[in-house]
């Protein structure tokens, strides 16, 4: 459909490009399939095998498949959920989180929630991008992990300047080849390493238990799962991206962790490069390791630049260069001081896990649960209007989303009840029922959750404080 | 009812994808007994192939608007050709082809075709049908 096509009254003014604070137009929409194959290229990456990988070896194959299932369902629940929201609305998880946590709010929570995270996965996966780089061609000059992060930071940041017509332009190439290689990889790493006859024989020196295995598929991929509107505000209807979200976590990202643990547990290690090169195939392993990445990467740093965009007022391809030059920076230095450790990437993926769930928490109780306590009809929840208003501050929404982050540490919730249920759930949980109560019972009392409120404007800008 | 002008070419370039991805596929079932790990990639090649052509083929025959044909243009060439662009780089790797090269030379050659087949369909939608790239 073009513009001139299109019947529908769009009023809106895109001053920074992208659509970072005005509902996604008509025109610009995709279908379903496009929808899936974004998601999809966000997930085929190498980080995936890494995980799949790290689960062989703490708890054997048939554990790694439970636990691979129940994660995957747990985040295909949460992401579509979440992901409907952008579907219904058009606009991005932090135009999104106006509407949830107060026009302050979703500086502050987009930030925490993708503008630094997410641009902390750019700088990580660049640097892992040169690590699998050098591990390709150890002897040449360029393949030097810092060199190879830096150039390969940098050809990442090229898609994300293009916007969402490059992100999904290369995840049309990608998708199905890296399936197919990886696939390709992991049969051959299984054959290297004895047969299938030792995968299952496999047991852990010092295994752990499914539960926590749990806890680190869902914690792996929890912060994609929640800012999955950034991608599904793009689809045509409000349930497109729900059902890609969930079938490409559902069988795709199962199968990449399984297969990964499959190759883990036949070659000793997640060896993915060293087997594709064994078996000949060094085209595959240059292409797994370079647009397997990108793929991934070029989202990390879209998605960021997004949420930072709120609040900057520049130009959405003017922040993606400077941010995706500073990464590269970033992941050049981290070849020169870590170089192949993964100690950082561990570290940061146990911090994702625990803090950033809560925030979806709040924002799947306010959308599902609050708007329709009052009554708002589900096609109306959080659409924008010129001379709308939005609070700066929602208050009851911040107090919820801490009290989660909270109970996942364990500030607030026995170590026991951790044990069991992975904190990455136990955030969300108790965020949501905390908002809900409080929500609800504030309303009940007549005492506003809001700080504050102002009206939009043409630009999706707040411009006139109505009451404090 | 007839198939639309715009449909034919698509069509008639989707359908010499799904005996590409047929000829990978019978390639597979005869190489299953003497070499598992290079059987189970010819299958999973020649599937892919199949049904994103298959699927394709159906989409732009049912089609009666030029935009819907192009976006089944897009969306399914596209698929066929990353799907034969995997296969190409399996293929030249002598450990999916051991115990028979002539058959890996076969799905070699298929996989190539589908990828340019798929690559072309897209060109056509792009060039004729005046689609994004990117549906």
């Amino acid at each position: 459909m073009s513009r001139e096509e299109s019947t529908e009254a769009y009023p809106w003014k895109d001053i920074r490009g992208d659509y970072v604070l005005v509902p996604v137009p008509p025109w610009e929409r995709r279908t379903i399939m496009n929808i899936f194959l974004v998601y999809t290229g966000v997930l085929s990456c190498i980080a995936v095998l890494w995980v799949g990988g790290g689960l062989a070896t703490q708890g054997g194959l048939m554990n790694v498949i439970y636990a691979a299932v129940i994660g995957c369902i747990i985040e295909a629940i949460i992401g579509a959920l979440c992901a409907y929201v952008g579907g219904s609305t058009k606009q991005s998880t932090y135009g999104i989180l106006r509407h949830v946590y107060g026009w302050y709010g979703s500086w502050l929570f987009g930030v925490l929630l993708s503008g630094i995270p997410n641009w902390g996965w750019f700088v990580y996966q660049s640097w892992f991008f040169g690590v699998m780089i050098h591990d390709l061609a150890p002897g040449n000059p360029l393949a030097d992990v810092p060199i190879a992060a830096l150039w390969g930071g940098l050809l990442m940041t090229v898609t994300a300047y293009i916007g969402y017509a490059g992100l999904a332009f290369l995840s049309y190439i990608v998708v199905p080849a890296y399936f197919i290689l990886v696939t390709a990889g992991c049969f051959a790493g299984v054959h290297f390493g004895g047969g299938f006859e030792k995968l299952f024989e496999f047991t852990p020196q010092t295994p752990v238990p499914l539960t926590i295995l749990i806890t680190q598929v869902v914690g792996s991929y929890i912060c994609g799962a929640i800012i999955s509107s950034d991608i599904g505000r793009f689809a045509r209807k409000p349930w497109h991206p729900s059902l890609a979200w969930a079938v490409q976590l559902v069988v795709l990202n199962v199968y990449y962790l399984v297969a990964a643990a499959m190759l883990t547990i036949g070659m000793g290690g997640t060896y993915f490069s060293k087997a594709m090169l064994m078996a000949g195939l060094g085209l595959g392993a240059y292409f797994v390791a370079i647009f397997g990445q990108w793929t991934t990467n070029d989202n990390n740093l879209y998605s960021s630049a997004l949420s930072w965009n709120m609040f900057i007022p520049i130009k959405k391809r003017t922040l993606v260069l400077i941010l995706g030059v500073a990464g590269a920076i970033y992941a050049w230095y981290t070849g020169i001081t870590a170089y192949t450790s993964l100690e950082p990437f561990v570290n940061f993926l146990g911090m994702l896990g625990t803090w950033l769930p809560p925030i979806g928490g709040v924002l799947i109780a306010d959308f599902y649960v609050f708007q329709a306590y009052k009554g708002v009809p589900r096609h109306e929840r959080y659409k924008m209007a010129i001379g709308k208003e939005i609070p700066l501050v929602n208050w009851v929404a911040w107090l919820s989303m801490f009290i989660g982050g909270a109970c996942a540490q364990g500030w607030l919730m026995p170590a026991s009840v951790l044990a069991v249920i992975p904190p990455a759930i136990v955030g969300i949980l108790m965020s949501f029922i905390v908002y809900i109560i409080l929500a609800v019972a504030l309303d009940k009392a007549g005492v506003s959750m809001y700080i504050g409120k102002a009206k939009l404007n043409e630009y999706g800008l707040p411009v006139k404080e109505v009451s404090a | 009812m007839p198939i639309h002008e715009s449909a034919k070419l698509p069509a008639l370039l989707f359908t010499i994808s799904i005996i590409m991805g047929l000829i990978v596929l019978v390639v597979g079932v005869t190489v299953f007994s003497y070499w598992i790990y290079g059987e189970i990639i010819y299958i999973i090649v020649g599937l892919m192939i199949l049904v994103f052509s298959g699927i394709g083929v159906g989409r732009v025959v049912k089609a009666r608007e030029t935009f819907k044909i192009g976006e089944a243009c897009i969306t399914h060439g596209w698929w066929v050709f990353s799907s034969g662009l995997g296969g190409i780089m399996v293929y030249i790797a002598p450990f999916f082809t051991k115990g028979a090269p002539q058959m890996g030379v076969m799905a070699l050659l298929s996989s190539t075709i589908a990828a340019i087949l798929g690559l072309a369909t897209v060109v056509y939608a792009r060039s004729k049908l005046k689609v994004s790239l990117t549906i």
